[in-house]
């Protein structure tokens, strides 16, 4: 006869948490521990390479995998439940802090049963960073799905052998950043998941480590003060991640999901892509704007950047009109922040830009529109913005480096001007360009093939182009120099290169 | 004669017409002459750099949108036609200064509405002739 203890917790994590009212403390009749026994002892069998190795591949982080059986975490979902385990207590402290005051990690074990009868199995592995020693800890109350308000740290999901599945960045219990692996091979490819329709888009950019996000993870003891450098790293991808990998099943904001989770169904429906975004005639009526848009459209960077559109209460209209000839594209709220109502405006002299060119400003300005919409609803809520049902990690991650720069124009006395927004703007699409410059290709690559066989044509091209546009941000005279009458010559050479390539003439 | 001349007139006006209808762009072909060898280096206008896809032909003219200057492309791997010398003298060339006038008046439809050749004096005296297009500004979004 087995004994459960169950441990009930109740955190304070979010008002709104339409969950908590369904986590309960669970009967024996409920779980059978024995059959998890079983399932993690299989899962962990020796049989299984690379359980202990470390390697490029398999994290050092989880060293003690021993499971603490008598305490579960337990959350009945719609459409599955969850049992959540600690792991025994490890010596090693990990942090992604380069310079750690407080670190605290725990371990955990999830298993996720959905009602069809398929199992989701993985590690869960807690970053917390203490804002100064003094502060109190949250960590104990950190469980899958369920994030309180006060949680500083990462949160990083592993297989049973220990690869590296997702994980997300939390300021004050809300996503700023997620994290994908970075792929092993470094060819100029891409790996893009998409979930049963859900708009969930992870990215393998195949992007050198040291090009932005490389953690170096250090080990000690948080008491003794002493940290030292592992020699260890894991290099993922990060970047503003969409709504359903993020967001659960939608009721606990910004909780973050590991990838596979599909027990989300109960939330909101964010599957119907094109909802309230309409596509004007002058767009439609145009055969080259027709032709991009209608490759545009099911483009999986553009969907993910105007899923937020399919709410109710946001729309985004795309139209083609005169525009100066420098403009291929615009974004506007013409109505002001007070409107809903963005709208995308495209150059239709289609005799003189290029495909490529009306490619990258309907990307450009798909990230303008979802920014905008994060401004409006900055306006309308304040800080409040961040506990809209919709709001995603994509969404947060946006307000949040819209209101720390807001705040530090604030700080400074000044006031944060159009300007300063649009300058802003252009620095955090720049900081995306690997992610337009994917769109890009996979665009291309569909209304040119040929292009795919051309041997000036690799990643570098496309990344390069992407930058086109951002010429007034910080990042791009950081990238290319403060002289815009001789930019780089690369630049030059992949905006040409690809302006070259015709397609929905 | 000078019924000649009416005729001519007419011809012209109809061949207009005729041409009219069959496309809306009227293009226009233009012939620039580059012999780099008779100006010393740092006066020319002209800054060539022969990149690894395209040879581009910088005009030191910061006389469009933000400064940036206009430029002229081919492929680095179009070698061109060598022509005859002594024919160089029956083509009529545009100067730079009227170019720069028409890139200045609208750069981003010059390839709709213009088709230009290169004409480049080698060192050898041979010229070649280079079908070119003008490079890709910055955008603006
Ligand atoms: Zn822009």
């Amino acid at each position: 006869m087995l004994l459960v203890v169950v441990v009930l917790h109740i955190t304070n994590s979010c008002k709104k948490d339409k969950l908590s009212s369904q986590e309960l403390p669970t009967i024996n009749s409920e779980v059978n521990l024995s059959e998890l026994k079983i399932i993690y002892s299989k899962d962990t069998s020796a049989s299984k390479i690379g359980l202990n190795g470390v390697s490029e591949t398999h994290t050092a982080m989880l060293k003690n995998r021993n499971v603490k059986w008598d305490k579960m975490y337990y959350l009945k979902r719609d459409s599955s439940r969850i049992m959540e385990f600690d792991l025994e207590k490890s010596t090693d402290v990990w942090t992604f802090q380069t310079n750690p005051i407080n670190c605290l990690n725990k371990n955990s074990l999830v298993f996720i049963e959905f009602n069809n009868g398929k199992r989701l199995n993985f590690y869960m592995k807690v970053f917390e960073n203490l804002k100064s020693p003094d502060s109190s800890s949250v960590i104990a109350d950190v469980h899958y799905n369920k994030i309180p308000s006060k949680f500083n740290g990462q949160v990083m999901f592993y297989t049973l052998d220990k690869k590296f599945i997702n994980g997300y960045q939390y300021n004050e219990g809300k996503i700023i950043k997620a994290f994908s692996p970075k792929a092993t091979n470094s060819n100029n490819d891409k790996t893009i998941l998409s979930d049963e329709g859900k708009k969930r888009v992870l990215l393998n950019l195949y992007v050198d480590c040291a090009e932005a996000y490389n953690y170096n993870y250090q080990v000690g003891n948080p008491g003794s003060g002493s940290w030292v450098d592992s020699g260890y790293e894991e290099c993922y991808t990060s970047y503003g991640s969409d709504g359903n990998s993020g967001g659960g099943d939608g009721s606990s904001s910004g909780s973050g999901g590991v990838s596979g989770d599909g027990g989300y169904t109960s939330g909101p429906d964010t599957s119907q892509n094109g909802q309230n975004v309409t596509v004007d005639p002058s767009i439609t009526a145009n055969r080259k704007l027709n032709c991009v848009y209608s490759v545009i459209e099911k483009n999986s960077v553009y969907s993910a950047l105007t899923v937020a559109f399919t709410s109710s209460n946001y729309n985004l209209k795309i139209v083609a009109g005169i525009l100066p000839a420098n403009i291929t594209g615009k974004t506007i709220n013409s109505k002001g922040y007070n409107s809903s109502d963005v709208t995308i405006m495209i150059n239709n002299d289609t005799e003189s830009y290029s495909v490529a060119a009306y490619v990258q400003a309907f990307i450009h300005e798909a990230y303008h529109a979802r920014i905008v919409q994060v401004l409006i609803q900055q306006n309308r809520m304040g800080a409040q913005a961040f506990n809209t049902t919709y709001a995603d990690s994509f969404d947060q991650y946006l307000a949040y480096q819209m209101d720390s720069t807001r705040s530090a124009y604030q700080a400074r006395g000044q006031t944060f001007s159009s300007n300063d927004s649009q300058a802003e703007q252009h620095n955090i699409i720049a900081k995306d360009t690997e992610f337009i410059a994917l769109g890009m290709k996979e665009a291309m690559e569909i209304i040119s093939p040929s292009i795919k066989n051309d041997p000036y044509v690799n990643w570098n091209t496309y990344l390069n182009y992407a930058w086109e546009g951002l010429q007034e941000s910080q990042a791009f005279k950081d990238k290319w120099g403060d002289d815009e009458k001789t930019p780089n010559q690369s630049l030059h050479e992949s905006i040409n290169l690809l302006n070259q390539y015709t397609g929905c003439q | 004669m000078k019924y000649l001349i009416i005729f001519l007139i007419i011809f012209f006006v109809s061949l207009d017409l005729t041409f009219s209808q069959v496309t809306t762009i009227k293009r226009d072909t233009l012939y620039y002459l580059l012999d780099t060898a008779k100006i010393p280096i740092n006066d020319r206008i002209i800054k060539i750099v022969d990149a690894q896809v395209f040879k581009f032909y910088y005009f030191r003219c910061p006389c469009l949108d933000e400064g940036q200057m206009p430029y002229l492309i081919h492929r680095t791997n179009d070698k061109g036609e060598i022509i005859d010398s002594t024919k160089i003298n029956k083509i009529k060339t545009i100067a730079t200064v009227p170019l720069l006038y028409l890139f200045h008046k609208n750069y981003y439809r010059f390839n709709v509405e213009h088709t230009v050749y290169l004409l480049e004096v080698l060192p050898d005296k041979k010229i070649i002739k280079h079908l070119v297009t003008t490079g890709a500004l910055l955008m603006k979004m």
